[in-house]
């Protein structure tokens, strides 16, 4: 009995030619003695033989392959990609990526310029007293520098590589002039002399309180 | 499954003749299997035609099926499983016709005991559980093999032997029980 449940899962493959090798030699070793899994794939076969397939006739299979390729000829959206299609869609992708990677390295290359840096002197609070500046001195806003991120700092490191590899023409910054607004005491920008070879404009800002 | 591999390397080189060539190697059992499962010689008929779309569809695109019959024999059983529902027929166990091509005796009486049993053995099968049903109806009207029927049913070949040993043994018993029945009467 033992054995019977043992073949039982091999039976159907049997009945198929699907078993393998050992599991045929094990099956038809216990058929030798056993009568009732004899009479059983006797009665499977029997019972799967009735289901014959049903075959197309000649028309059907006529009509099939005719509205087959109707149906195919007729579709005008459905596109008969081959291959080599396929082939010159992927390779006019490739091209059209390597294009666009050729020219961003180029505009970075040609259109990147080096930066001027203007360095403002934050204003500290009133504690150093000066006499009164002259009227031709020139008033700048002097705004308190922002705190150096990562991206400035990377700028002005930059910037001083770029210095030290070639000199850079003299640029005459001419500081903006603008009203100051009303603050409680009167701010004094000096205005230093740029050097020769360096474009840095160096502003030293001096405050006085009101006397 | 060389055969197929070859036919579709041609097709995709450009010939269309392959693609005839696989249509009459497939029509039959295509429709085999789609009759078995919808019960009418006309939808059969169509649903044949669906598969042969997909089929021309899939090989002419950039990525046939690796593995031909099991992928087309599954989109098959899809077709059908999906027009049963949507029309919602119900199955005829047996049309008694000689176009039908179920019944092999030549012999009138014979005939109809063989159409009973036809009957009682479709009835069986019928009642199978899903899984079961399609690995035996793949084995035995598609003749896909147990590592074809594993791939297109997405399971394991141990148990697609599993299955045919117990479909076959659910008919088995109905074939049983109604030649009881006969005698008896």
């Amino acid at each position: 009995m033992n054995a019977c449940k043992q073949v039982a899962d091999i039976i159907g493959p049997y009945l198929y030619e699907e078993a393998t090798e050992q599991e045929t030699a094990m099956l038809e070793e216990h058929l030798k003695s056993c009568e009732c899994c004899r009479l059983d794939i006797a009665r499977r076969r029997e019972a799967i033989a009735s289901l014959v397939p049903a075959a197309p006739t000649a028309e059907e299979r006529v009509r099939i392959m005719r509205m087959v390729r109707t149906r195919i000829a007729s579709d005008p959206v459905r596109r008969r990609a081959s291959r080599a299609f396929h082939a010159l869609r992927w390779a006019s992708a490739v091209a059209l990526a390597s294009f666009l990677f050729v020219c961003g390295i180029w505009i970075g290359q040609h259109h990147a310029s080096p930066r001027q840096v203007v360095k403002i002197v934050k204003v500290t609070a009133p504690s150093v007293r000066e006499p009164a500046p002259q009227a031709s001195v020139p008033r700048v806003r002097v705004e308190a520098p922002k705190t150096e991120t990562k991206r400035m700092h990377h700028k002005r490191i930059t910037h001083q590589q770029v210095q030290k590899q070639q000199p850079l023409p003299r640029l005459h910054v001419r500081p903006r002039v603008e009203q100051v607004h009303e603050a409680s005491y009167p701010i004094r920008v000096v205005v230093a002399p740029v050097p020769s070879g360096m474009n840095d404009v160096r502003l030293a800002a001096v405050e006085e309180r009101r006397e | 499954m060389q055969i197929d591999d070859r036919l579709v390397a041609r097709f995709r080189a450009g010939e269309t003749q392959a693609f005839d060539e696989l249509m009459v190697i497939h029509t039959d059992r295509l429709f085999a299997l789609a009759f078995e499962i919808l019960r009418h010689r006309e939808d059969a008929e169509e649903v044949t035609q669906e598969v042969f779309i997909k089929l021309y569809n899939q090989i002419s695109g950039s990525r046939p099926p690796t593995c031909l019959r099991p992928w087309l024999y599954r989109v098959c059983l899809n077709i059908c499983i999906d027009r049963k529902r949507s029309k919602k027929r119900q199955p005829v166990f047996l049309e008694f016709t000689e176009a039908n091509g179920s019944l092999r005796t030549e012999d009138a009486s014979e005939k109809v005991i063989a159409s009973v049993f036809h009957d009682t053995v479709e009835a069986a099968l019928n009642d199978l559980p899903a899984q079961q049903k399609m690995a035996f109806a793949l084995c035995h009207f598609a003749g896909l093999s147990v590592d074809e029927i594993g791939e297109s049913l997405n399971c394991a070949p141990a148990t697609v032997r599993v299955h045919l040993s117990r479909a076959t043994l659910r008919l088995r018993e109905s074939l049983s029980k109604e030649k009881m029945e006969n005698e008896c009467l």
